[in-house]
């Protein structure tokens, strides 16, 4: 009963700490010290939570097995669960944005108001990633945009506004559909429906359709694929501070991890047909992505195109008719979010200085030897070498899709490659000495020491996690 | 006698409160608080009145009080309190004026929608109708400060007496027969199509004009921009629950034989209505109109919603008519709390920059705001989704409604940017301290009903059995 109720604690952690955060004490020399420290305590006891929670679940991937309930309305019974999907999930986007909060010491205005809608939007995901039933699946999966628009509306230019509710409608006319599938689902007057259970439901044809399309319209315009995305990338390239790109990195990871647990692995026949439409525009708009990435200069837009990739790669993987891959995409997700994050985060880092510098960011690395050192490790990384988990699983992932279908394999592999070759040039560019604009006079800050030793941390744990995935997860009793 | 004298108590007390008041404007009663308290308590006397003879009838068969009408008057009569407050710092404000013809208009307003939520004769409505009328044309006069008002209001009492001429004429052709509800009911299945559709059509535009729905919402949605602050909340706030309670009651006890036809009809002015509120409001940029537009926007689905004419569906509809307005209320209070100059906000990019004067208005204001574009599971949310569930045999309706929402969220989202993420360009007054201790104990009550929506939905017990 205890662990159980430690899932309630884990979604509504972010949200106490957030109010907390909202009222700490202002220090004259750094205003929102205080704030910082807050939210750094309360995401640390959050992942620690999580660490706690592992020891509670099997290595199952499939069928929650923390659960509790409560009776809401004679017609809502909220359910949440967890499992070691769920957990992945989870423990990577609170790892993400402890990342993005320590890079907000660098930030000089509306830390706090940032730092509370930060952990909103944490407290918010928790109760998406644990949601077992179609109610509070749907409630979590609105209520998050909310600090998502804060978020970014708080680090987003006022003239790129627009774009920003542009992004908004679009995915609240997500939030429309699946509530339309919420209404037909619940009118069967079945107070439990457990998110598994909705292809056993009897829906008649016309219901079934919209119940089906809605909840896969309502997923896939949290990802970035043709003709969705453009709502996203409007806003994408423009975000000030890393916190908010962390925050908007992981919508689309929503959207995936919705497939994974709605989605039942024989495609519903209603929607059956348009199956192989959507997955050569999955596959269309991952080449014109790549090339994107390629051609681009800027390394902001390296990693978000980079970033696009991988989302798309994982939509593909999650539409495969098997699910014994889906611990390996829940563990590449995980790492995945780890090497994102940090990467922006120093990025940003190496963009403020030359900023500061009142120069570009090329050849910016030259002289910050611990951004350098890290920034070079997490490109391997991202770059699919074997230095972590995430190439491990990878490899798993893209063996399975080239199972299921030869040429949609190939294209993904070229994509990965042109991804990570497109990263490649994106580092060199900013190490490169030759390319270095900054007056050799210029005093250029490094990355602060612990900054430095977290991010070293989640390298080490993702090296480690090569040798031995789950290291971290400590069996029931010990 | 004294029996109907009695359960007429709550009525009476209401003409007290007339008579003191102009008492008081005789004896030329200088403080502008006395007629606020004495209106304020007097509403609450009769409130109180009207829970205990909340089922005994004065002037049977003519005036039918029930449970659920007690219900709708006790509601409309605390929002009469919140408004009257309201109305206080407007005139606070401006020692000038006498407010004691505004109290007496809100009494008699009230007493006359007390009466045309019991009546269930059409001749004693059609009378109470003029009489609303007229008083709400008294309070256009009151607010009557530009050019382009005084043509609104004449407007609005020519277009009102046109339709209740059309009524009229309706009723007198059917003089002979008794004007009840049931037995016009049964007399409208009795004459010929051509007379039929003239007293439908007559009932019908009178009603709709009445509750501002497209496209007889010119004199009010188009409207409320120059009306004077305590105008525009009445407006705003006090007739929608009267209006739609006698709407629906209308619908189930007199026109229940012609759904059919209706269905469709309602259809047309439900989708109409939810377009223009729209258009209306994404093309606005002044506070008033905007939300003037929401709520024809608002009252467009519940007509949509109504016109299934499905079992119980009156219910869900008023539930979610109740909630709105009590949203409405808590935005309506906020914009009472922000002054710049002394003035109240008239545009949506006067509110710039409000979060770092006034962050906790701000942050009530963005509460609400979300609260209306459905953040679950709020009981605004909730009861949209339960007024949703009545519908699902005709899914397209519930398209309509979600989609509809969803084109408002530039418009709520264009509110909430002006307040916490545009810079502060002009100076806000402080707040009165009365309205800070209003707004908490709003808010603690719409929190209480997002965690516990049961002690909301108690009234569907209520609504359902009448």
């Amino acid at each position: 009963m205890a662990e159980n109720m430690l899932l309630l604690f884990v979604i509504f952690l972010p949200l106490l700490g957030g109010f907390f955060v909202l009222y700490a004490k202002d220090n004259e020399k750094q205003p929102a010290n205080n704030a910082v420290h807050t939210a750094l305590l309360t995401v640390f006891v959050n992942i620690l939570l999580i660490f706690g929670l592992f020891s509670f679940v099997g290595m199952e991937t499939t069928g929650k097995q923390l659960q509790y309930s409560c009776q809401f309305l004679s017609f809502i019974r909220f359910s949440f669960g967890a499992d070691m999907l769920t957990l992945l999930f989870t423990l990577g986007c609170q790892m993400a944005v402890l990342v993005g909060i320590l890079s907000l010491k660098y930030e000089k205005q509306n830390q706090k108001n940032i730092l509370f809608y930060a952990l909103l939007y944490l407290s918010f995901l928790n109760g998406y990633f644990f949601a077992l039933d179609i109610m509070s699946f749907f409630i979590f999966f609105t209520v998050q945009l909310y600090p998502l628009y804060m978020l970014i509306g708080l680090s987003l230019p006022q003239n790129r506004h627009q774009n920003l509710v542009r992004l908004c409608v679009h995915h609240f006319f997500g939030a429309a559909l699946l509530c339309a599938g919420c209404v037909f689902i619940l009118s069967l007057k079945q107070n439990d429906i457990l998110l598994s259970h909705i292809d056993k439901l009897h829906l008649s044809y016309s219901k079934s359709i919209m119940v089906w399309g809605g909840l896969f319209f309502a997923l896939i315009l949290r990802v970035p694929i043709w003709p969705f995305h453009h709502a996203l990338t409007s806003v994408w390239p423009a975000l000030k501070n890393p916190l908010s790109f962390i925050a908007l990195h992981i919508l689309p990871l929503t959207g995936i991890y919705g497939f994974m647990r709605c989605w039942p692995l024989n495609i519903p026949f209603e929607i059956s047909v348009l199956s192989p439409v959507f997955q050569t525009l999955c596959v269309i708009t991952m080449v014109f992505v790549a090339l994107g990435e390629y051609a681009n200069f800027g390394a902001k837009h390296k990693l978000s195109n980079y970033v696009f990739v991988y989302d798309l790669i994982y939509l593909l993987a999650v539409f495969l008719p098997t699910d014994i891959i889906w611990f390996n995409i829940a563990y590449s997700v995980f790492s995945f979010l780890l090497i994102a994050s940090c990467l922006v985060v120093i990025e940003f880092c190496v963009l403020q200085e030359s900023i500061k510098a009142n120069t570009n960011a090329r050849g910016g690395l030259c002289k910050m030897p611990r951004a350098l050192l890290l920034y070079s490790l997490f490109i391997l990384a991202a770059a699919q070498l074997p230095v972590s988990a995430f190439f491990s699983n990878n490899f798993v992932i893209v063996s399975k899709i080239f199972n299921y279908h030869l040429y949609m394999g190939i294209v993904v592999v070229l994509c990965m490659t042109l991804a990570a070759v497109s990263l490649l040039r994106g580092f060199y560019v900013l190490h490169d000495e030759n390319c270095a604009t900054a007056p050799s006079k210029v005093q250029i800050q490094d990355l602060d020491i612990s900054t430095f030793i977290m991010i070293m941390l989640f390298m080490a744990v993702l090296f480690i996690s090569l040798i031995k995935p789950l290291w971290f997860v400590f069996e029931k009793g010990l | 006698m004294l029996e109907n004298i009695l359960y007429a108590l709550s009525e009476l007390t209401l003409l007290t409160g007339i008579l003191i008041l102009l008492c008081g404007a005789l004896f030329r009663t200088s403080s502008q608080r006395f007629y606020f308290s004495v209106s304020k308590t007097v509403v609450l006397i009769s409130a109180l009145f009207a829970i205990i003879f909340y089922n005994k009838n004065f002037l049977s068969p003519y005036f039918i009080s029930s449970a659920e009408t007690a219900l709708v008057f006790v509601l409309s009569a605390g929002l009469v309190v919140v408004w009257l407050f309201l109305s206080a710092k407007w005139f606070y404000s401006h020692k000038e004026l006498n407010p004691v013809w505004l109290c007496c208009l809100a009494l008699c307003l009230l007493l006359c929608f007390s009466l045309i939520i019991q009546t269930t004769n059409f001749g004693i409505l059609f009378i109470l109708i003029a009489a609303l009328t007229c008083m709400q044309y008294l309070l256009f006069i009151l607010s009557r400060n530009s050019e382009e008002l005084y043509h609104t209001g004449r407007r609005y009492l020519l277009i009102s007496l046109l339709f209740l001429i059309l009524c009229g004429t309706a009723l007198f052709y059917i003089k002979d027969h008794s004007l009840q509800y049931d037995a016009v009911a049964e007399y409208l299945t009795q004459i010929p199509d051509t007379f039929r559709i003239f007293v439908l059509t007559a009932l019908l535009c009178l009603l709709l004009y009445l509750l501002g729905i497209a496209p007889f919402h010119f004199w009010i949605a188009d409207r409320i921009l120059p009306l004077i602050m305590p105008v525009a909340t009445y407006f705003a706030l006090i007739p929608i629950l009267f209006l739609w309670f006698l709407f629906f009651k209308i619908n189930q006890n007199v026109l229940f034989n012609f759904t059919e036809p209706l269905q469709k009809i309602y259809y047309i002015f439900g989708i109409l209505s939810a377009l223009f509120g729209i258009i209306i409001a994404n093309s606005s940029h002044f506070i008033k109109k905007t939300f003037a537009s929401i709520s024809l926007f608002q009252f467009g689905i519940v007509l949509l919603v109504f016109s299934t004419f499905r079992q119980n569906v009156a219910t869900p509809c008023f539930l979610y008519i109740e909630l709105y307005t009590f949203v409405l209320l808590g935005i309506y209070i906020c914009l009472h709390a922000v002054k710049i100059n002394g003035e109240y906000p008239v545009t949506l990019h006067s509110l710039r920059g409000l979060n770092s004067v006034h962050p906790f208005v701000a942050a009530v204001l963005m509460f609400l705001i979300t609260v209306l574009i459905g953040l679950p599971p709020c009981s605004f949310f909730l009861t949209q989704f339960m007024m949703l569930m009545h519908v699902v045999k005709i899914p397209w309706i519930i398209y309509v409604v979600l989609l509809g929402s969803v084109m408002f969220v530039p418009v709520y989202l264009k509110i909430i940017q002006s307040i916490f993420l545009l810079p502060r360009e002009q100076n806000f007054d402080r707040t009165d301290f009365s309205l800070y201790a209003g707004l908490l104990m709003y808010l603690i009550i719409l929190i209480i009903l997002s965690i516990k929506p049961q002690y909301f939905l108690i009234q569907e017990l209520i609504l359902s059995n009448g």
